[in-house]
C-alpha cells in the first residue's frame, strides 16, 4: 500500500488537535499528554506516577471523551480480587427458564481502563491484567473473551504512602509501554487549574476529535515510518548499555543498576521515536526522537540495586547518564 | 550497490549526485582543516626541534620545513580518506539538523523492498537537500581554539628562531675549527711537498726529520680534532727543535763573512764577483760549481791576478774560519794551492784544493738550506698554533693586537725565535714569521735572541729559550712597540720605542709563578664566565690552572 504525505500531515494535525482539546481541560502537562497519546497511539499501555491532585483521573476522563472511546475506573484496594476487574461466571436464567453459568465481565471489558492505584492491590490481582494488557484477551473459567479494541491501561500509582501497597512485580512493569511521572505544576498553571475548575462544568463541551478505529488506523501509519539503520542500533546501543555487564554502560549503571531494560524497552524506544517522529510531521525517525523517549520507555525498566536505593539515585539520572555518555554513531 | 528503487526513481539518482556534491565539501573542509591541524602539530615539533637545537647539532631549515610538510601530509591524508555515502549523510544531517532524513533515505534507496513511505521519505529529504549548500554543511572556518594555539606555536617558533643559539654558534665555530684544521694541514703538507722538491732524491737527515715532522703532524691535522691537533703542534714543534741544529747560524755567518770578503776584496773582482753574488743568493749548488771552474781557470791566470785571487781566497777562509773552520780551512787551503803553482804538475793539486774547497761550500749551504727549511716549518707549526689559539679563543686576536699596541706586555715575549731565516724565492718572509707574542703557554720563560743581517736576509734571528718556573709579571711599557728593520736583531725582536727591549729581565718583572698563579686563575675563570666558553674547554683551562698549581 502506498503512502501519501497526506496522512502524516492528518496525523500530525489529528494528534495537534487531540492535545489541544485535552488542554482545554489539563493545564499544563504538555509532555504527560503528548506521551499518554503516544503510548495510546501505539496500542500500549501507560504507568502514571504521581502524588494524588494532579490530575492523572481526569486525563483520562478527558482522553476517553476525545478520543471518543469506552472507559471504566478501578480503584485498586488490597481485597480487590481478580474476578472483581476481569468479571466471573455466574448462574442466571435464560428466557426458557433454565438455569446456566454466564460470563458476567469485569470493568476491564472496555477500551480504556483506568487502574487507579494499582499498587494497592494484590499481586495475584495485578498479575489479573497481565494477559489483558498483552494479549488483550481475558480467560474465565477456561474461556477466553477478548477484550474491545482499542483497549488502553491507564495505571496510576502513588509514589508516597507505601505501606500497604504492592509494588508491581517487573514482569507486569515491563507490559506498560510508558511510565510517565506527574509532576507538581507551576504557579501559573495552578492559577489557571484554578480558574478552570471553579467555574462551570469543565467536561461537558469537548470534542471528539477521533473514534478507536481512527486510532488504530494511526497506529498502523506510524508502524510504516521508515527508521535508519544508525538510528535503530543507537536504540539497540541505549538499550543494552542499560545492562551493567554491557561495554557501553557507564559507570553509574555499573554502580547502581541490578538488571537493565529488556527487548520490550527497545521496542518502545523505537516505536515511540516513530510517533513522536510523525506527530512532529516527519517521515522517519531521528535520533532525537529516541533521546526523547528514553525516559518514559526505559525508566521502570531499569532495576536499580540496593545502593541505588541507599544513595538516592533514580533510574532518570542513570538514563541521563547513558544519554550523554552512548554515542549515537559509531 | 544498485537499488530497485534507483532504477525507478530519479529522486534517488539525485540523492546521489546530492549525497556526492557534499562529500566533495567534506574532503575539501577536512582537508583544510587537517592542514591545519598538522601544521598546529609540525610547529609544536619545530618548536621542539629548535629548542632541542640549542642542545643537540640540528639544522634550523630542516627544522622549519616539518611545519609545512606535516601540513601536507595531514591534507593529503584528509583528502584520500574513504568516506561512504552513508557517513556523509548522517554527517550533513547532523551538521544541518536535518533529523537524519538524508541517511534514512539513502538507506531506503538502497533497500530491495522499501516501506510504504520510503517515496515520500525520500521526496522530503531531496525537497531539504535542494536548499542546502554544500558548505553549509561543511563551513571552512578556523575554530578560535586552534587559531590560538596556532599563533601562540608560531610566536614560540619565531622567538627561538630570533633569540641567540650558543649551540649553534659553537657548531659553527667547531665547523670553522675544522676548516682552519684542514686549511693549516693543507699549508703544512704544501711546506713539505716545497722541501722534498728543494731537496730532490737525497735529502740530508735534517730534511728527512723535517719531512716526517711534517707528515705526521698534517695527518694529524686532517683528523679535525682540535686537541688532538694542538698536541700534535707540540709534539711537532718539539721535534724540529730537537732537529735544528746550532751550527747552521754559525755557518751562515761565515757564508756571509766568506762572501763579503771575495766582494769587497782587492783582488779580481771579475773572477770572484759572480761567486759571491751566487753565495749571497743563497745559490750554494751554483756557487759551488763556480768556485770550482774558479779553480780550472786559475792555472789560466797571470800570476798577479792569480796573487790576487789566492789573496782574495785567503781573507775569505780567514772571515769564514772563525764560523765554520772547515770551510775556512777549505778556502785557505785553495789559496795556498794557488800559490805553490809552480810547475805543470801542480795543477792538479790546485783542482783537488778547489774541488775540496767547492765540497765545503756546498756543504755549508745544504746545512744552511736544511736548517732554512726547518725554520720554515717550525714556522708554519707556529702559524697553525697561533691559528689554532685565535680560533678557539676568540679573545685571543684582540688581546694579541692589545699586546702589540697598547704597549703593555701581558705575556711573556718570544723574541728573535722561528724566524725566517732564509728567505726563499716565491715565499713571503713576512707569513713565516713566528715572532711577536705567543699565545702558548708552554713557551713561557725568559727567551733570549740573537742575529745578524747582511741586509739581504730578513730576521735569522736564533732563538734560544729555556723554561723556567718564573713568569713574567707584567709592567706597563711607556711608548709604543716597533720592530727594527734590517737591524743585528733581525725582525724578530721588538723594542719598545723608548729602546727598551721587552725582554722579560730580571728588573722587578720576574717573580715566581706561585705569587700570580691564583690572580691569573682567577681572572681565567671570570672571562671564562662571561664569555661561552665549552665546558670541555674550561675544564681544560681549570685543569691547567690546577696542574700548575700542584707543582707548587
Amino acid at each position: 500500500m502506498i503512502r501519501t504525505g497526506v496522512e502524516i500531515q492528518q496525523f500530525a494535525e489529528t494528534v495537534h488537535s487531540i492535545e489541544g482539546e485535552v488542554g482545554r481541560v489539563i493545564v499544563g502537562q504538555r509532555d504527560i499528554v503528548r506521551n499518554v497519546l503516544i503510548a495510546i497511539i501505539a496500542g500500549q499501555h501507560v504507568l502514571l506516577e504521581g502524588v494524588p491532585g494532579l490530575g492523572k483521573t481526569m486525563l483520562v476522563r478527558t482522553l476517553s471523551q476525545v478520543l471518543d472511546l469506552q472507559a471504566s475506573r478501578v480503584q485498586f484496594t488490597p481485597d480487590l480480587m481478580p474476578a472483581d476487574i476481569t468479571g466471573t461466571t455466574v448462574i442466571s436464567e435464560n428466557a426458557e427458564g433454565r438455569r446456566e453459568f454466564r460470563f458476567e465481565p469485569g470493568p476491564v471489558f472496555t477500551n480504556l481502563l483506568l487502574a487507579d492505584e494499582i499498587n494497592r492491590a494484590t499481586p495475584k490481582t495485578q498479575s489479573a491484567l497481565l494477559e489483558a494488557m498483552q494479549e488483550k484477551t481475558v480467560t474465565v473459567s477456561r474461556a477466553t473473551h477478548s477484550l474491545p479494541l482499542p483497549f488502553f491501561v491507564m495505571a496510576t500509582q502513588n509514589p508516597i504512602e507505601m505501606e500497604g501497597t504492592y509494588p508491581l512485580p517487573e514482569a507486569q512493569l515491563d507490559r506498560f509501554f510508558f511510565k510517565l511521572d506527574v509532576g507538581y505544576p507551576s504557579t501559573d498553571e495552578l492559577v489557571e487549574i484554578l480558574s478552570r475548575t471553579t467555574a462551570s462544568p469543565i467536561l461537558s463541551g469537548l470534542d471528539r476529535v477521533v473514534d478507536g478505529s481512527r486510532l488504530l488506523a494511526m497506529g498502523d501509519l506510524v508502524r510504516e515510518l521508515p527508521i535508519a539503520t544508525p538510528v535503530l542500533e543507537y536504540a539497540a546501543r541505549l538499550t543494552m548499555a542499560t545492562h551493567p555487564d554491557d561495554p557501553h554502560a557507564t559507570k553509574e549503571v555499573q554502580q547502581y543498576v541490578q538488571f537493565g531494560a529488556s527487548a520490550r524497552g527497545a521496542q518502545a524506544l523505537v516505536l515511540g521515536a516513530k510517533i513522536r517522529a510523525a506527530i512532529d510531521g516527519r517521515f522517519n525517525a531521528a535520533f532525537v526522537d529516541v533521546r526523547e523517549t528514553a525516559l518514559p520507555a526505559l525508566r521502570h525498566r531499569i532495576i536499580l540495586n540496593y545502593q541505588a536505593e541507599a544513595d538516592g539515585v533514580k533510574a532518570d539520572t542513570v538514563i541521563c547518564g547513558l544519554l550523554e555518555k552512548v554515542p549515537e554513531s559509531r | 550497490m544498485v537499488a530497485p528503487l534507483f532504477s525507478v526513481s530519479p529522486d534517488a539518482a539525485e540523492l546521489r549526485r546530492g549525497l556526492n556534491v557534499l562529500r566533495q565539501a567534506q574532503r575539501l573542509t577536512e582537508s583544510v582543516r587537517w592542514a591545519i591541524r598538522g601544521a598546529i602539530a609540525g610547529l609544536a615539533l619545530t618548536a621542539l626541534l629548535l629548542a632541542l637545537a640549542r642542545v643537540v647539532t640540528l639544522s634550523t631549515s630542516v627544522a622549519l620545513a616539518v611545519t609545512p610538510a606535516a601540513a601536507a601530509v595531514a591534507a593529503l591524508a584528509a583528502a584520500t580518506r574513504r568516506r561512504s555515502l552513508t557517513q556523509v549523510a548522517l554527517l550533513a544531517d547532523r551538521r544541518l539538523g536535518l533529523q537524519e532524513r538524508l541517511t534514512t533515505a539513502w538507506e531506503l534507496a538502497g533497500q530491495e523492498n522499501p516501506v510504504a513511505l520510503a517515496r515520500v521519505q525520500l521526496a522530503d529529504a531531496l525537497a531539504r537537500l535542494s536548499r542546502v549548500r554544500p558548505f553549509q554543511a561543511f563551513p571552512l572556518r578556523l575554530s578560535w581554539r586552534e587559531s590560538a594555539v596556532m599563533a601562540g606555536l608560531a610566536g614560540l617558533v619565531i622567538i627561538l628562531l630570533v633569540l641567540p643559539n650558543p649551540h649553534l654558534r659553537d657548531a659553527q665555530q667547531q665547523h670553522m675549527q675544522r676548516q682552519l684544521l684542514q686549511q693549516q694541514a693543507q699549508a703544512v703538507g704544501q711546506l713539505a711537498r716545497q722541501i722534498q722538491s728543494a731537496a730532490g732524491n737525497t735529502p740530508t737527515a735534517e730534511q728527512k726529520a723535517t719531512l716526517v715532522a711534517l707528515h705526521d703532524l698534517e695527518q694529524s691535522l686532517k683528523k679535525g680534532d682540535v686537541q688532538q691537533a694542538e698536541q700534535a703542534l707540540v709534539a711537532a714543534e718539539d721535534q724540529l727543535r730537537a732537529n735544528s741544529s746550532g751550527t747552521a747560524v754559525s755557518t751562515q755567518a761565515a757564508l756571509d763573512r766568506a762572501a763579503a770578503a771575495l766582494t769587497g776584496s782587492q783582488g779580481n773582482h771579475s773572477l770572484t764577483k759572480s761567486l759571491a753574488q751566487a753565495i749571497g743568493a743563497g745559490q750554494y749548488a751554483q756557487a759551488a760549481q763556480q768556485l770550482q771552474q774558479l779553480g780550472n781557470q786559475a792555472l789560466s791566470l797571470p800570476q798577479s791576478e792569480r796573487d790576487a785571487l789566492q789573496s782574495t781566497l785567503r781573507n775569505a777562509g780567514a772571515a769564514a774560519a772563525k764560523s765554520d773552520p772547515a770551510l775556512g780551512q777549505a778556502l785557505q787551503q785553495a789559496a795556498v794551492s794557488l800559490g805553490s803553482i809552480s810547475q805543470p804538475g801542480d795543477s792538479a793539486t790546485v783542482r783537488q784544493a778547489f774541488q775540496q774547497a767547492s765540497a765545503a761550500l756546498q756543504q755549508a749551504g745544504r746545512s744552511v738550506q736544511s736548517e732554512s727549511q726547518l725554520q720554515q716549518a717550525l714556522s708554519q707549526v707556529q702559524v697553525s698554533e697561533n691559528a689554532l689559539g685565535t680560533q678557539s679563543s676568540p679573545g685571543a686576536t684582540g688581546q694579541q693586537s692589545q699586546n702589540s699596541s697598547g704597549g703593555v706586555a701581558h705575556q711573556v715575549v718570544t723574541l728573535g725565535q722561528g724566524a725566517g731565516s732564509l728567505q726563499q724565492p716565491g715565499q713571503s718572509g713576512a707569513s713565516q714569521q713566528g715572532n711577536g707574542p705567543s699565545s702558548s703557554s708552554r713557551q713561557q720563560g725568559a727567551q733570549s735572541g740573537s742575529g745578524q743581517s747582511n741586509g739581504q736576509r730578513q730576521g735569522d734571528g736564533q732563538g734560544s729559550g729555556s723554561r723556567s718556573n718564573q713568569v713574567y709579571a707584567p709592567k706597563p711599557v711607556t711608548g709604543h712597540l716597533e720592530q727594527l728593520p734590517n737591524s743585528a736583531q733581525g725582525p724578530g725582536v721588538q723594542v719598545a720605542a723608548n729602546g727598551i727591549e721587552q725582554q722579560p729581565a730580571d728588573n722587578g718583572t720576574i717573580v715566581p709563578y706561585t705569587r700570580v698563579i691564583a690572580q691569573y686563575r682567577s681572572q681565567a675563570v671570570q672571562a671564562m664566565d662571561r664569555s661561552h666558553v665549552p665546558l670541555d674547554k674550561k675544564d681544560l683551562v681549570r685543569n691547567y690552572f690546577s696542574a700548575l698549581a700542584a707543582g707548587q
